[in-house]
């Protein structure tokens, strides 16, 4: 594998596709195989194989979506701050599409994208860890652009052009994108968490307010209070208590919508 | 010593030309030994990087005093003894997955040969997937977790007989 360097910024290696199974796949094989190099990044026009978090998948038209992998050198942060970059990720996708579709922009903990009550986006991070280091992170990302008939997808999604009533360019704020997120992750690696932390907080989906969680077999209210630095839900009902994602489950008004995060 | 210079010392050998080093403070004693193929190699690369990074928890990790391996009882090398045995263990908290998704074959099986970069398992963690590589070379003789289980930091997942 080539040294990896921390210094190309990402998308100054800008791969376009057509047709791709997964944007993520295609950037973990390029790993594997020795021929990526921080800063990459693979945007697809059609993914026939879209990831979601295990195995489910991810719907979208051809043409109609940004659909993004993002190859980083994580090496500068531990495996166990690894919620550091997600933050990072969810907090680019957040700007980039506030930017176009105003305040009512949220992540929805710990790395959706919403809208109002609706999903319009989703991130999925794969990373390659290996002798105690974090050697590879594959920030992979899918918004919602152009699509405006989301049939047979649960939980009422909502697209950019939903919002705004115009067409984008999905090549172009996928660069966009990458320029945040690059930003961004400049900013982690020299002054720290805290800029990006208060930012995740600051836009936290529901925050202040009560959601239905389930915990093991309980469910309950729970105050949204915000997330720790090592991203677990803090939710108050009688005392605090904080969550991993695999802890709670988050159970919405919509029936279509609950789940696991 | 602690673990994080010693760390930094198999670093700068695995970098070197040197082939062996024993470095003794009061009771404790370790010994760093590069593979004969990697201090031939040219060319580093991750791969050659990762077995010499693990010579060093064995000797490290005799109480003291012992000098490197006894030799090995031959007639014995077919049944592993467990003190030969490498463990790879969680480098986080997470879930521990032992295939890509629920359609893909598990990442290894028992009696699978595993080299330095090979992929053994994932473990999410806060919606993160993590590949975890193998660091040393060598054969799965027991996989102690269940598919889909939570783990803790630094928990055994794998038992390895080193090659």
């Amino acid at each position: 594998m080539p040294e990896p360097s921390l210094y190309n910024p990402i998308g100054s290696s800008f791969v376009e596709l057509e047709s791709i199974d997964s944007t993520n796949n295609y950037a973990l094989s390029a790993i594997h195989e020795g021929l990526a190099q921080h800063g990459t990044a693979v945007f697809a026009h059609e993914q026939v194989a879209g990831k979601g978090r295990r195995g489910k998948t991810w719907l979208a038209e051809k043409g109609n979506n940004l659909i993004l992998s993002m190859v980083i050198n994580p090496s500068p942060l531990l495996p166990t701050q690894q919620f550091q970059l997600s933050a990072c990720v969810a907090v680019s996708a957040l700007q980039l599409f506030q930017k176009l579709a105003g305040e009512d922009t949220r992540i929805k903990w710990p790395n959706d994208l919403y809208w109002q009550d609706r999903k319009a986006g989703g991130i999925l991070i794969e990373s390659i860890i290996g002798a105690g280091s974090w050697k590879w992170a594959v920030a992979g990302i899918g918004i919602n652009i152009n699509q405006v008939s989301f049939a047979g997808v649960g939980g009422r999604p909502v697209s950019l052009r939903q919002i705004t009533g115009r067409q984008h360019d999905a090549p172009d704020l996928a660069r966009q994108l990458c320029a945040i997120m690059d930003a961004n992750w400049q900013q982690l690696l020299t002054a720290g968490f805290d800029n990006i932390y208060e930012l995740y907080q600051q836009n936290l989906y529901k925050r202040g307010e009560l959601v239905r969680l389930r915990h093991g077999s309980r469910n309950f209210d729970g105050l949204i209070k915000g997330v720790s630095r090592d991203g677990r839900l803090q939710a108050e009902h009688g005392l605090e208590e904080s969550f991993a994602t695999d802890e709670v489950e988050w159970i919405f008004p919509d029936p279509d919508r609950s789940g696991n995060l | 010593m602690d673990f994080k210079q010693i760390q930094e010392l198999i670093k700068m050998i695995n970098k070197s030309n040197i082939g062996e080093l024993t470095i003794e403070q009061k009771d404790f004693r370790i010994t760093i030994k590069q593979k004969e193929e990697h201090v031939t190699q040219v060319v580093s690369s991750v791969a050659a990087a990762a077995p010499v990074a693990y010579a060093a928890p064995q000797p490290a990790a005799l109480p003291s005093g012992a000098p490197a391996a006894a030799p090995a009882d031959k007639a014995k090398a077919a049944e592993p003894a467990a003190s030969n045995l490498i463990t790879i263990k969680s480098p986080m908290i997470g879930t521990f997955y032992r295939k890509a998704s629920p359609d893909k074959p598990n990442f290894v099986e028992v009696g699978d040969e595993v080299a330095p970069g090979k992929v053994v398992c994932i473990i999410e963690a806060m919606k993160l997937f993590n590949e975890i590589e193998s660091e040393v070379s060598g054969r799965i003789v027991k996989v102690l977790v269940d598919d889909a289980s939570p783990v803790e930091y630094d928990q055994p997942l794998f038992l390895v007989e080193p090659a």
